[in-house]
């Protein structure tokens, strides 16, 4: 090898590029209206100067100022855009419990995530080639301060989306009766701010229980363990960690089944199996 | 009369919150190409260049209240997202490019700049120049891509990487040193 200068430049192919450019205006999109609607309704419940509700959130929200960079920049998984709305919406001042910081919580008005649910799955799986024939509708949605998690379905699948900090779909089978170890995979996002390339590690899964299930916990590598959300047949489960969770070939995750048939799998967490992992089988 | 001056930071930010679909429109247009290359001479890979390009785009939107403007562009500021998302790459996966890398085959009219072929030469030659440049520190390695391969001057290469001008003199130093010692090295202009 004479030098070690890459290859002339190319374009990007057409198509892909107007694709690229339909997902960025489309998260456009999403990200204003999303925090739009949530700053219209913080502002109704409460009734009180905005400038007085943001200090009330600020103290009702100590973990996120503990979260704090040394230049005072938040490590907001979610950029400075659709937190602050939230932060708004879990102030102590409206008068409902708030999710501890962290801890997963059925969301009190689903109705916006489920239909973003909806419209994400129907949209991905027919770039797929996959359309959906039945649309799916809303069984739960989680929030935890850093993520919000959605399971929708419909008579044949179940989807899980991340609406929060990303945009994703996975889709898992309608539940036949008995858990398989595949029903447990999850999706690995890393979060953070990648300017300056402090990262969390964001793991999220959902979908349909077989009935007699009342709980589940995934104990991660790093020692962790975190509590699904189980709500009517359905469940879902975050996990948001300042650090990266370790992945390799010796390290697992264990999920644990409680009910009428308490059960035990111990789940692979490698980068070789992530895009399993992240798909529920793609 | 009227003065012309490069836009700064704070008339950016002041445009993407009036008109974030015509601003941001106007970003992607004016750079996804260079971030595109970018990301496929981190990689070797111009499918992974495509998903990652996306990447690039969207984090830049999430981040957008901290843009900055280096000399009159944002361009270093995109270099410096890419920089990092290529980086973390081979750390995990993003689910937002890969739905995008699961979108159907192209049925369309072929586009020219299609030529799979070439992409695939450009591939194993970009794979040989990484298995040298990778055997350098991750920080030498990226004032390579950025001040080499992408023609960026010292100051906007350190803007992008968020370090002093001085550091991105002395880490080209010690790569071409490095480099020198085994391979041919990659023919590096002085101060620009």
């Amino acid at each position: 090898m004479n030098d070690l200068l890459p290859p002339d430049r190319r374009s990007i192919p057409k198509r892909r590029r107007a694709l690229m450019r339909e997902r960025l205006d489309e998260e456009i999109s999403t990200t204003t209206t999303t925090v739009g609607r949530r700053r219209e309704g913080a502002v109704r419940r409460f009734g009180i100067p905005a400038a007085v509700a943001a200090v009330a959130a600020l103290l009702a929200i100590g973990g996120y100022v503990v979260a704090t960079d040394d230049d005072g920049v938040r490590n907001d998984p979610r950029g400075d855009t659709g937190m602050a709305g939230q932060d708004d919406d879990r102030s102590e001042s409206d008068g409902q419990p708030k999710p501890e910081a962290g801890v997963s919580e059925p969301m009190a008005d689903p109705s916006e995530p489920y239909a973003q649910c909806v419209r994400m799955v129907v949209r991905q799986f027919g770039w797929r080639g996959e359309p959906v024939d039945q649309e799916p509708v809303g069984k739960l949605a989680i929030d935890n301060g850093k993520g919000i998690v959605v399971v929708v379905a419909n008579s044949t699948d179940s989807y899980t989306c991340n609406l929060e900090p990303d945009h994703a779909v996975s889709r898992g089978n309608a539940s036949d009766g008995e858990f398989q170890a595949s029903d447990f995979w999850f999706a690995l996002n890393a979060t953070g701010n990648v300017l300056r390339g402090d990262e969390g590690d964001m793991v999220w899964a959902g979908g349909e229980a077989p009935e007699g299930v009342t709980a589940i916990r995934y104990t991660f590598s790093d020692g962790h363990t975190e509590a699904a959300v189980v709500q009517d047949g359905f469940w879902a489960v975050q996990y948001y960690s300042e650090r990266v969770i370790p992945h390799g070939p010796n390290d697992h995750v264990e999920v644990t089944v409680e009910g009428t048939t308490p059960q035990t799998f111990e789940l692979p967490f490698t980068s070789d199996t992530e895009c399993n992992q992240i798909s529920h089988g793609c | 009369m009227t003065v012309h001056r490069p836009r700064t930071a704070a008339d950016w930010t002041a445009e993407i919150r009036t008109k974030p679909h015509d601003t941001f429109g106007l970003l992607f247009e004016q750079y996804s190409a260079t971030i595109y290359n970018y990301c496929f001479r981190q990689t070797a890979s111009w499918d992974a260049a495509e998903d990652l390009t996306s990447t690039v785009f969207l984090e830049a939107w999430r981040c957008r209240d901290r843009l900055v403007v280096e000399q009159g562009s944002v361009l270093p500021w995109l270099y410096g997202i890419a920089t990092n998302v290529c980086r973390r790459q081979r750390r995990t996966v993003f689910r937002g490019w890969r739905a995008v890398r699961r979108l159907p085959p192209e049925v369309d009219q072929p586009d020219p700049a299609d030529d799979v072929a070439g992409r695939v030469d450009d591939e194993r030659r970009m794979a040989e120049v990484l298995s040298v440049i990778d055997r350098l520190p991750a920080g030498e390695r990226d004032v390579v891509a950025l001040v080499v391969w992408e023609g960026l001057d010292y100051q906007s290469a350190a803007a992008a990487l968020d370090i002093p001008v001085g550091t991105v003199r002395s880490r080209l130093h010690r790569a071409r040193r490095r480099l020198s010692t085994s391979l041919a090295a990659p023919h590096v202009q002085e101060q620009r």
